[in-house]
């Protein structure tokens, strides 16, 4: 018996010791591996959304890319000066260290490498898999939001293109698929360059993006012909590039009011006849040209509503919370005469009526309480007129009062119908215009841009007794942030 | 009084203040000077005689009174005599006896048929027989001790109830020895007698057993460099888990208490710090079956420590192996040593029923000293005035009035610390016969915190046996259940939160204002959304919107946040002897934890405001088996001996975490995950599947030669799916051998060994690895699932590494064993490098190339090089050796040097920044230097004119700041008035000083005297800082408290501080979000760690109880420290287990000094 038994154990060992391939080499039951991401059509649709909800983290489109694009440039005041919650950017005071300097350049670079990642996976199978068609709408799709990331990255990190004609250094130029540890070593390429690429992906989007898709909600939250279209009269006007602002904007926008893009046979965006629709739900407005979406299932990492509605104590009877980080600096836009009472976007202002802080105003453009679905706007059609009207102005002067005026009348009007513009000349009407844009996009993270093109200084902010933020010129130091760290220690090729 | 009433009386004193109990057995106690009975007198009766006894000497009588005066008188005539010779005379003739025992005179009837034989008229030399007993210091009979006479060289050995007869002539030595007890001898008298003898476990370790790598040794015949703890050591200390209590317990083992947090895993350090990027925590192999290791985290606050599902009370021993001879059978985990565990098992002997209990108080220490509410509002209306804000009706600091209509003044620390209590109480059965050991043992724990709602309890279960089978099969089971719960209403800084989020607790307590309450006027909550609104300075205070964050009193109050785990730990074995030295051995392990982890945020809490209430649940399980089949062959040529082991070994870890966020409550009613919510996240619960297999063959080759020469060596092959698909397997191997030249003829001849008994020289040299710390499937590209808005999406998440290998070090150590005077003092002395080879670190890329990961920007990589070197000194020695007192007194000193080599060509430096997720707090590891430095900014002091902080540039120029600086002036300044670049982080920071210890160690001391014993601990590290995080929250010029150092600022030109004048708004002199050296401190210290005080009761005195012993003992636990260090602990950390992010106190929770009381009873 011993014998037999032993010679069992024995043979029991070998048999357990024969090499175990299969638990050696597991695949993960819950993640996609690289091999198999582009093996069928759904797949790779899904990782086209993979890239949207890149787009959306945190750092860029899921709240802080506008946020600290506003909070820097005069309109807001930090209630608690938190730097964790950008009060250094508040404050004009980031450093390579800060949080936001690295999250932002991160989040923004991790999109750029996933479209870099995706544009070489598709060539190499996922063409094969879902034919050429929809091979070059994705690319096109994911060329777009290559393009938005860069473009948004410039305006905190660059000095503006218009300073000298891009001649500053820029960002890193990453157009190849990174994996795994390489020399990643790249110089900044010029803020030309950059710019060149940002427009070289849209036009090359413009080509393979669909007219339009299947539903409202889905022309509002992925990019399609008149979307990428859109976004070029933004970065054209920011290069001062006015006559390409005419020649793109003119794609979507006909000639006379009402203005709308149907003739380009895309989706028909127009401005929407009551601003409020294009804040609320379902946000799928054809005013809104791209914004992001979130769900109670996936909620924005620090929403943008979290920062700018008030908290309890100061809320009586707004009827929605938020944490109260950022409320409006009465020395800002809101204290503009011109801005009338009677404007609708008065309406996303909420003055508090009672307690500590009667009196602050907060702004209540996003307004979904917790937990905090509104979806983030990346351009609107009031944006687009604005632009051309602006464009018109500063290439042609006083021959495009008249259009320009429209234009910027059929954006003003639709929330103060009685207000009438008086600037006659030129500069008056284009300092108007800088107002309305000031007015209109209060919150959604355009004003930085709109200083920094045109080199004006950031204003100070001196809130009632609390300290004071100088403003900071044009030629300062701190007028841009610097490099994060993460870059400036590991990239010696900067 | 009544006899009766007398005796019982005595009875009774002496049981209360034992006074009849000192511990000597009475054959020894000849060897104590003793008083001489001298009586003189004609028919005295017994019980007067017994009464001059008692007067002249300390001996006591019992007996029972009746007996008594049925006794005869007895005429004495005694001078100088011993008691024996007068009880000699009293008993003679009579029918009764007596016995001695301890000092008390026992005086007994003797039954007809024990009537002694008549003594001899004559004393005789010859040869007679000897019986007697032998127990151990319980009065647990021993069996198996050898008895030797000295002289005639006879020798026997006591049988199962203790006893044993030998043949000895009076004068004859008798000598008493057993594994692991100390050696008696008593000398045979010249009449027969029942000699007892009590024998006391051995301090010296040279013959103990040493558990090694799938066997056992004894430290005398061990190569390898092994530290051994006695679980008892542990046990009576208030423990969750006993790697907490290891701490100044043994050489090069660094065990840092990270704070008072319950169920906190500590830093645990074998050797230095062994890797970059892996963990540093040793493998811990509990009866063979490798454990989980430090914070198990399930996604809340709690810490889950999930070592601590092993009683302390159930463990025999743990034996720390450090060097490659006594870990390389462990191979690829072994690279930061092999701590194992031994549990309890049934000895020979009697069932044997143990109580063990104690309960414990215990008190946060040290806390930092914070501003009373008048300080408050001077300091922080100072800061205004300063700031050029003061206003004495629209912006001051003011008071506020509460609900009780006074001026509220509070002490935050009152809603947040209290008073901790801690017991245990463990009942185990445990018992041998020749065929069946069996242990089995009961316990719970419970442990209020020195912070409230964080609380703890475990309830666990132990059965072990053993069943022989003939000779030639054993089976075993050990099987441990376990359940514990982790409250931690509040966030402790670590687990889900991290140490600088405003919630954490301590940092509560330091910075809410004490000029506002958590109740408002109206009785009402004080809160305004998250925070702490600011009461009756509503209106006229503008500078902030809250004078605190959480209101701690909703949160403990309303909120849930615990951790619960089941843990399932059984291991079984059979052996098989099919030849005499040939043993088969397959064991099956398995160690599972089902864990659960469950939230409720009242939507009035800080926790919960955001979200309008939520709950959370999640689930994990983690089941892991081993199954380890070795054989095992010894066989002796001559003095030749050779011990030959193979084995094979599979492991598999699975399971997976999951849970779900519910916000949105819709009736206050709902507290739980079921209940009604009106959305549902699967954000922050950590969702996850494991896997992790782990296949190993590996043999062993010992040679030992007349236990004068050992050799060993060993090789283990491992393959692991955790590691790149191009380096599965990686081969380890290790060599060791031992040299004790006192056993050589030259050495014994020579005078040397008479003072040096024991000198035993080794070395090892052997190559292992470490792949702890690297995660499933983290060598793998993969795509995670994502939503869009609700759409289902696919995102890159992983950009994994094929070629990713094992760490592997090389080390070498070379040991010398020193035993001293018969072994009085016994010295070790090791010297060892470790060299790290291919050492995996996270290297950081740019962060513009996108790459995506857990940590993003950083791809898992086998470069760079790193060594720790270092002496490990331990010295024991009894100081006094005696009976009746003993003085053992121990050292060890570890000293260690760590220095990185080698990182890439790309990367200099590895910075990380945002430790705990603290702005404030950056480590720095460099080619040259060791890990983990503190970088910062440097500061020199603050400017006698002008009170403004002073920086020093990277060039060293010195540049002050002001927060608002006057008209046409700046806020960063040179000296000369001129404008400075703003001092940063990335342009002004220096890598400033090393966080890791130069020297750490322990000094032990046992005092034993009679019954008593003491025992003291103390530990100590010197030669490493700390960066004190805290104290940037603690200077913060805005709303938030300060600590009272802050009534040191500058106020007037020509005061000369270090604290700079005061600014409403500031946080940048004191560096709250960069890091200044300001801030830095000497970590060194001195605890007092442990004293305790014991008592043994005497067994005879138990033994009408039907106990047979009782050990009473009393202790506090970290009675004081000294320190430069200025923050509530040096030993506490924000960063756990991190390896190179040590050294970093943020917020981080005081620790407690513990009073503790307990009993043990063995029945």
């Amino acid at each position: 018996m011993l014998r037999g038994l032993l010679i069992l154990f024995i043979s029991a060992c070998f048999l357990f010791s024969c090499s175990k391939k299969a638990e050696l080499n597991p695949s993960p039951t819950s993640l996609i591996t690289e091999g198999n991401a582009f093996a069928t059509s759904s797949r790779i649709l899904n990782q086209v959304y993979g890239l949207y909800s890149t787009f959306k983290q945190t750092g860029l489109y899921g709240s802080e890319y506008p946020v600290y694009s506003d909070i820097r440039a005069g309109d807001f005041i930090s209630t608690n000066l938190n730097p964790n919650i950008g009060a250094l950017t508040y404050q004009c005071v980031v450093e390579s260290g800060s949080p936001e300097v690295n999250l932002i350049w991160q989040q923004a670079y991790q999109l750029i490498n996933g479209c870099n990642v995706f544009l070489a996976g598709m060539e190499k199978s996922g063409r094969a898999v879902v034919g050429d068609s929809l091979t070059a709408n994705y690319e096109a799709e994911v060329r777009g939001l290559r393009a938005i990331a860069y473009y948004s990255m410039l305006q905190l990190y660059a000095q503006p293109y218009t300073k000298d004609n891009g001649a500053s250094p820029g960002l890193p130029l990453r157009l190849t698929a990174n994996a795994g540890l390489a020399n990643y070593s790249l110089k900044r390429s010029s803020v030309a360059d950059v710019y060149a690429r940002i427009l070289t992906d849209l036009d090359s989007a413009e080509i393979g993006l669909p007219l339009k898709y299947s539903t409202a909600l889905i022309n509002t939250t992925r990019l399609h012909k008149n979307s990428v279209i859109a976004f070029k009269t933004r970065v054209d006007l920011t290069m001062g590039k006015y006559d390409k602002v005419i020649a793109e904007a003119s794609k979507i926008v006909s000639s006379s009011a009402p203005y709308t893009a149907v003739a380009s046979g895309g989706v028909a965006n127009a401005l929407e006849s009551d601003i409020t629709v294009v804040f609320k739900s379902p946000y799928t407005s054809l005013e809104s040209v791209f914004s992001v979406p979130f769900s109670s299932n996936d909620i924005p990492g620090v929403p943008l509503a979290s920062y700018y509605l008030p908290v309890l104590a100061d809320a009586t009877g707004l009827g929605t919370v938020g944490q109260g980080q950022y409320y409006l600096y009465a020395g800002g836009i809101v204290a503009d005469a011109q801005w009338t009472a009677t404007d609708k976007r008065r309406g996303f202002l909420f003055t508090t009526p009672s307690g500590g802080s009667t009196g602050r105003q907060w702004l209540t453009k996003y307004k979904v309480g917790t937990p905090f679905t509104d979806n983030c706007p990346v351009i609107r059609y009031s944006e687009v007129l604005l632009n051309l009207s602006e464009a018109l102005l500063r290439l042609n002067g006083d021959a495009s009062i008249p259009t320009a005026k429209n234009l910027l009348g059929a954006v003003r009007h639709r929330s103060d119908a009685s207000y009438v513009i008086a600037a006659a000349t030129t500069p008056d009407l284009l300092s108007a215009i800088l107002e309305e844009r000031h007015i209109e996009f209060l919150g959604e993270g355009l004003r930085n841009t709109d200083l920094m093109r045109l080199g004006l200084d950031i204003p100070a902010k001196s809130p009632a007794g609390s300290i004071s933020v100088a403003a900071v010129p044009a030629t300062a130091g701190n007028y841009i942030w610097p490099l994060p760290n993460a870059e400036l220690l590991y990239n010696p090729g900067l | 009084m009544t006899d009766e009433m007398k005796t019982a009386l005595r009875l009774i004193i002496w049981l209360l203040l034992f006074t009849g109990s000192l511990s000597v057995p009475a054959e020894l106690s000849a060897e104590m000077p003793e008083k001489k009975i001298s009586i003189k007198g004609e028919n005295l009766s017994l019980r007067d005689i017994f009464r001059i006894i008692e007067k002249q000497s300390d001996y006591q009588f019992f007996y029972n009174s009746k007996l008594i005066e049925q006794l005869k008188p007895v005429t004495l005539n005694v001078l100088n005599a011993k008691v024996e010779q007068v009880m000699d005379l009293c008993c003679k003739d009579q029918p009764v006896h007596y016995r001695i025992v301890d000092k008390i005179i026992i005086l007994e009837e003797t039954k007809k048929q024990e009537l002694a034989a008549p003594e001899p008229a004559v004393l005789s030399v010859m040869a007679m027989t000897v019986g007697g007993k032998v127990v151990n210091k319980d009065g647990e009979p021993m069996e198996g001790v050898t008895v030797t006479d000295k002289t005639s060289r006879a020798v026997t050995r006591t049988v199962k109830d203790g006893t044993f007869s030998i043949s000895a002539s009076p004068g004859d030595v008798l000598q008493f020895t057993s594994v692991g007890y100390e050696m008696v001898e008593v000398r045979v008298k010249a009449k027969p007698e029942t000699i007892k003898v009590s024998m006391v476990e051995a301090v010296k370790t040279l013959d103990e057993t040493v558990v090694i790598a799938y066997g056992t040794t004894t430290a005398r015949a061990n190569t390898g460099s092994v530290s051994r703890v006695k679980g008892t050591d542990i046990a009576a200390t208030p423990v969750q888990s006993f790697d907490a209590g290891l701490a100044g317990r043994a050489t090069g083992v660094n065990i840092t208490a990270t704070s008072g947090v319950v169920n906190q895993a500590p830093v645990f350090r074998i050797r230095g710090t062994n890797s970059l990027s892996l963990s540093s925590y040793p493998l811990i192999v509990i009866d063979g079956v490798p454990a989980y290791t430090d914070d198990v985290n399930v996604g809340g606050n709690a810490m889950n420590n999930p070592l601590s599902a092993i009683n302390p009370n159930d463990i025999e021993s743990i034996d720390i192996a450090k060097d490659a001879a006594a870990t390389s059978l462990y191979g690829s985990r072994a690279a930061n040593g092999v701590v194992f565990v031994t549990t309890k098992k049934g000895r020979p002997g009697k069932a044997k029923l143990t109580y063990n209990g104690s309960v414990a108080y215990s008190k946060a220490v040290r806390a930092a000293p914070v501003l009373n509410g008048d300080q408050y509002l001077e300091i922080k209306n100072e800061g205004l005035v300063n700031a050029g804000t003061y206003d004495a009706v629209k912006n001051y600091y003011g008071n506020s009035i509460g609900p009780d209509g006074k001026i509220i003044r509070t002490n935050w620390f009152d809603y947040l610390f209290r008073t901790g209590l801690f017991h245990t109480n463990s009942v185990s059965v445990s018992g041998a016969n020749e065929t069946t050991k069996y242990y089995a043992s009961l316990g719970y724990t419970g442990q209020n915190g020195i912070l409230k709602g964080n609380d703890y309890n475990r309830k666990s279960v132990l059965f072990n046996f053993e069943h022989k089978v003939g000779s030639w099969l054993i089976v075993g089971n050990r099987t441990n259940y376990a359940n514990d719960l982790t409250d931690s209403k509040l966030s402790t800084g670590q687990g889900a939160t991290n140490t600088a989020a405003n919630s954490v607790a301590y940092r509560m307590a330091l910075i809410s204002a004490p000029i506002i309450g958590p109740y408002n006027k109206d009785g009402s909550y004080n809160y305004t959304g998250l925070n702490l609104g600011l009461q009756d300075n509503q209106g006229h205070l503008t500078s902030t919107a809250r004078m605190g964050y959480t209101n701690p009193v909703i949160t403990l109050k309303y909120n849930q946040d615990n951790t619960g785990n089941n843990f399932i730990q059984s291991n079984s074995f059979l052996s098989l002897i099919p030849l005499k030295r040939l043993v088969l051995k397959t064991a099956y392990g398995i160690d599972n934890i089902y864990s659960r982890t469950e939230r409720y945020f009242d939507p009035r809490s800080d926790e919960g405001y955001t979200a309008n209430g939520s709950a959370t649940g999640i689930s994990a399980k983690r089941e892991k088996w081993v199954w380890t089949n070795t054989a095992n062959y010894s066989f002796d040529v001559k003095e030749h001996h050779f011990d030959l082991l193979a084995g094979e070994e599979q492991q598999k870890f699975t399971g997976d975490q999951f849970g779900l966020v519910r916000s949105g409550q819709t009736d206050p009613a709902y507290v739980n995950i079921q209940g009604g919510f009106s959305s549902v996240a699967i954000t922050s619960t950590q969702d996850q599947v494991f896997y992790q297999y782990l296949e190993s063959a590996f043999s062993r080759f010992q040679y030992d030669f007349d236990q004068k020469y050992q050799f060993s060596a060993s090789l283990r092959r491992d393959q692991s799916s955790l590691l790149g698909k191009n380096n599965k397997s990686g081969l380890f191997w290790g060599f060791s051998g031992g040299w004790e030249v006192s056993k050589e003829n030259f050495w014994e001849k020579s005078g040397l060994s008479k003072t040096v008994n024991f000198l035993k020289l080794k070395g090892s040299y052997g190559k292992v690895g470490n792949l702890s710390g690297i995660t499933d499937f983290q060598t793998l590209s993969t795509y995670a699932a994502a939503l869009y808005g609700g759409v289902a999406a696919l995102a890159y998440s992983a950009s994994g590494n094929a070629d990713l290998k094992w760490e592997t070090s090389k080390k070498t150590d070379v040991g010398l064993l020193l035993g001293f005077w018969d072994n009085r003092l016994s010295a070790e002395l090791s010297l060892y490098k470790n060299d790290i080879d291919g050492l995996i670190f996270a290297v950081p890329v740019p962060s513009s190339a996108g790459i995506p990961g857990a940590s993003p920007n950083t791809v898992l990589s086998n470069v760079g090089k790193m060594y720790n070197k270092g002496i490990e000194i331990g010295l024991n020695g009894e100081v006094i050796r005696g009976k009746v007192f003993n003085w053992q007194a121990g050292l060890n000193v570890s000293f260690n040097k760590n220095e990185i080599t080698a990182l890439t060509a790309t990367v200099k430096q590895l910075l990380i920044s945002s430790i705990g997720g603290a702005a404030d707090q950056f480590s720095i590891s460099q080619v040259g230097h060791p890990v983990g430095m503190i970088f910062a900014i440097r500061t020199a002091g603050v400017d006698v004119q002008t009170g403004r902080r002073i920086f020093l540039d990277q060039s060293g120029r010195k540049v002050l700041y002001t927060q608002v600086a006057a008209a046409g002036r700046y806020n960063w300044e040179y000296t000369d008035g001129t404008q400075a670049a703003a001092i940063t982080a990335a342009n002004d920071g220096v890598p400033y000083k090393r966080t890791n210890p130069k020297l750490y160690g322990g000094f032990t001391t046992r005092l034993r005297y009679k019954q008593f014993d003491l025992d003291l601990l103390m530990t100590f590290q010197a030669g490493g800082y700390m960066y004190y995080g805290t104290q940037g929250t603690l200077m913060d010029a805005r709303f938030s408290n300060n600590s009272t150092k802050i009534l040191h600022r500058w106020q007037k030109p020509g005061d000369v501080t270090d604290v700079p004048r005061l600014m409403d708004g500031d946080f940048t002199s004191w560096g709250y979000s960069m890091p200044v050296t300001s801030n830095v401190y000497s970590s060194n210290y001195l605890r007092m760690k442990n004293v305790t005080v014991g008592y043994n009761f005497s067994p005879l005195v138990l033994s009408h109880l039907q106990i047979s012993g009782i050990r009473a003992y009393a202790g506090v636990q970290n009675l004081f420290i000294l320190t430069p260090y200025p923050g509530a602990d040096p030993e506490v950390t924000s960063a756990g287990n991190g390896t190179v992010t040590q050294g970093f106190d943020r917020n981080m929770n005081p620790n407690a000094r513990i009073v503790s009381m307990g009993l043990q009873v063995n029945f």
